[in-house]
């Protein structure tokens, strides 16, 4: 088995996840399910073979760097859960 | 689309008569297709295009309505990937194919239902629950774009944008009976769409139709300042003809009629296959060896970007937030924890997994470097054909009760999508037949980068050559 109850704990860790007891043994059994399969890829010879990230256009994108009216500050802040005095407001970070 | 804008020619109805009416048909409709139904501002927009259509506007999207998949940001009209986490989201902006469709006189009937964030392949995975199949509401749609599929089908809308990130739009085109294309990575601006795989994701048109989805493309497509991804020069010349066959050649790749293809597809999808060497073109055996490894290649790659992606939703600036968090590691995790559902959360957990240290060797750039492999197999088959057939999916729809635990065996369905979108090339299911239930089966074509035009017309073509698209549910 690749990944353990241990493994589960760490990358949910990582991706800010907080996990239900009942949760982390079905992580265990589909993840690993998944993994098993995806290790058909180890079979195949990639050595030197480039990475294929993206099949776009390889030419980089620039703008001229003008200021442009985008989201007023009312806009951008609309959404939000709460905020003060023109700030999101999160919980404290320092103690 | 073209049917409902000859009928406005015709004086047969009006935009308000058209819109006032689908939103009847809605109100009373049990397909779940529908997230948001934005009445009020449809009926203005229908108005418009009244006042429009009279002063002599020609242009066959005016107050036609297009319904619009829930993970496209709609200015003022809450867009919520069907996701707890985005609930209460209501975009200050239109993505830029909602603008163009706007900007066309397009009608925005109606914001469709999908798996949370177009994670799944069925539309189950919804925080309003499933959409159904028109032609069978005990089935899934398919998915992700399932609300879409099922509006399209069900004419609750003349025409739907999907996204198609490993097969969202061709899938449930497939299992609804209608054409959805998943256009060139590039050719379509992603701005405004909510990102799940930003190295696969397309927007992309669906309709009861190859000729209505080239309009719908056609407004759609073109490069777009505000995403940096989408191709900038000319793009392939759109007609509404049908493409003359006579020397295309076909690729048929034998890995797209392996083991765990239904009986019922299989036929059909050669039955069309014939259709078109009767049409003209030449049938030619092509290679694609690397198929069967494009499902393990995508939910790598496709969760690895999804990871990231993903990690935006903490409860600060828009979105859900917990109120259990006292500090503010807790507030991102519970957040996280309350908003998603368990697919998210999967591959979630698998993204990050193939990312951390000590595993990226062995599976991102491994998988990665796979890619690479299949890009070139696809080069190499499209020295030999124009275009590429097969099925767009291994089955037809099942049961929503059929539904399998175990997430790899769904996964596997993807198998005959995934190709395309690793390789960034344009994609389209149409109807082909019914298998011996009654449900549609679904053909995929593929082509070259931006030869959407040698899509879309053999497309038209086939369609004009069978009559399985006008069948209705």
């Amino acid at each position: 088995m690749k990944i353990t109850e241990a493994d589960v704990r760490h990358v949910a860790g990582l991706a800010r996840l907080t996990l239900g007891e009942a949760e982390i043994p079905r992580f265990i059994r589909e993840l690993n399910s998944i993994l098993d399969h995806m290790d058909m890829l180890s079979a195949l010879d990639t050595q030197g073979l480039e990475s294929t990230v993206h099949t776009g256009s390889i030419t980089n994108s620039l703008r001229d760097d003008e200021a442009r009216i985008s989201q007023s500050r009312e806009q951008a802040m609309a959404n939000a859960p709460e905020f003060m005095n023109g700030v999101f407001v999160v919980p404290k970070v320092l103690e | 689309m073209l049917e409902t804008a000859r009928r406005y020619r015709r004086g047969e109805t009006t935009p308000t008569r058209e819109i006032e009416a689908l939103l009847e048909k809605i109100r009373t409709d049990d397909h779940n297709a529908f997230i948001t139904v934005n009445a009020e501002e449809a009926l203005e927009q229908a108005a418009r295009a009244d006042r429009d259509l009279n002063e002599g506007n020609e242009d066959i999207l005016l107050g036609v309505p297009i319904a619009i998949k829930d993970n496209i940001c709609t200015r003022g009209l809450p867009t919520t990937c069907a996701s707890r986490i985005l609930s209460n989201f209501t975009p200050a902006y239109d993505a830029t194919v909602v603008r163009g469709l706007r900007n066309r006189g397009a009608v925005i009937i109606g914001k469709t239902n999908l798996d949370e964030f177009a994670m799944g392949s069925t539309t189950t995975s919804s925080s309003i629950g499933p959409s159904r199949n028109p032609w069978d509401r005990t089935k899934t749609p398919g998915g992700s774009s399932g609300g879409s599929a099922a509006a399209v089908a069900s004419r609750l809308c003349a025409g739907a944008l999907g996204s198609d990130t490993g097969g969202s739009v061709r899938q449930p085109a497939s299992f609804c009976g209608i054409t959805g294309l998943k256009p060139t990575y590039g050719s379509v601006s992603r701005y405004g769409l909510v990102a799940f795989a930003s190295s696969l994701d397309q927007v992309g048109p669906m309709g009861r139709s190859a000729r209505d989805v080239s309009v719908l493309f056609d407004a759609i497509r073109g490069h777009d300042p505000r995403d940096s991804t989408s191709v900038q020069g000319t793009h392939s010349l759109l007609t509404l003809d049908g493409l003359d066959m006579h020397g295309i050649r076909v690729g048929v790749p034998k890995a797209f009629f392996a083991q765990g293809l239904s009986e019922d597809v299989e036929g059909a999808v050669n039955s069309a296959i014939s259709v078109m060497r009767e049409l003209g073109a030449d049938i030619v055996p092509v290679d694609l060896t690397t198929l069967t490894y494009g499902v393990a290649v995508y939910y790598i790659i496709a969760c690895a970007e999804a990871s990231s992606n993903l990690a935006r939703y903490d409860g600060v600036r828009y979105g859900l937030r917990s109120s259990d968090a006292t500090e503010l590691v807790e507030l991102y995790s519970r957040t996280r924890a309350e908003g998603f559902n368990a697919e998210v959360k999967r591959r979630i957990m698998l993204g990050t997994y193939v990312l951390s240290a000590g595993y990226y060797e062995a599976y991102y750039l491994k998988a990665s470097q796979v890619r690479t492999l299949m890009v070139q197999d696809f080069q190499q088959a499209f020295t030999r054909c124009d275009l590429i057939a097969g099925p767009t999916a291994p089955v037809t729809a099942f049961g929503l009760d059929e539904m399998l635990d175990d997430p790899l065996s769904i996964y596997l369905l993807d198998i005959y999508t995934i190709p395309a979108s690793l390789a960034g090339l344009p994609a389209m299911s149409i109807p082909c037949g019914f298998d011996r239930g009654g449900l549609p089966i679904g053909l995929q074509l593929i082509a070259p980068s931006f030869r959407e035009d040698v899509l879309l017309g053999a497309g038209i073509a086939f369609q004009d050559a069978t009559t399985f698209h006008e069948v209705m549910p």
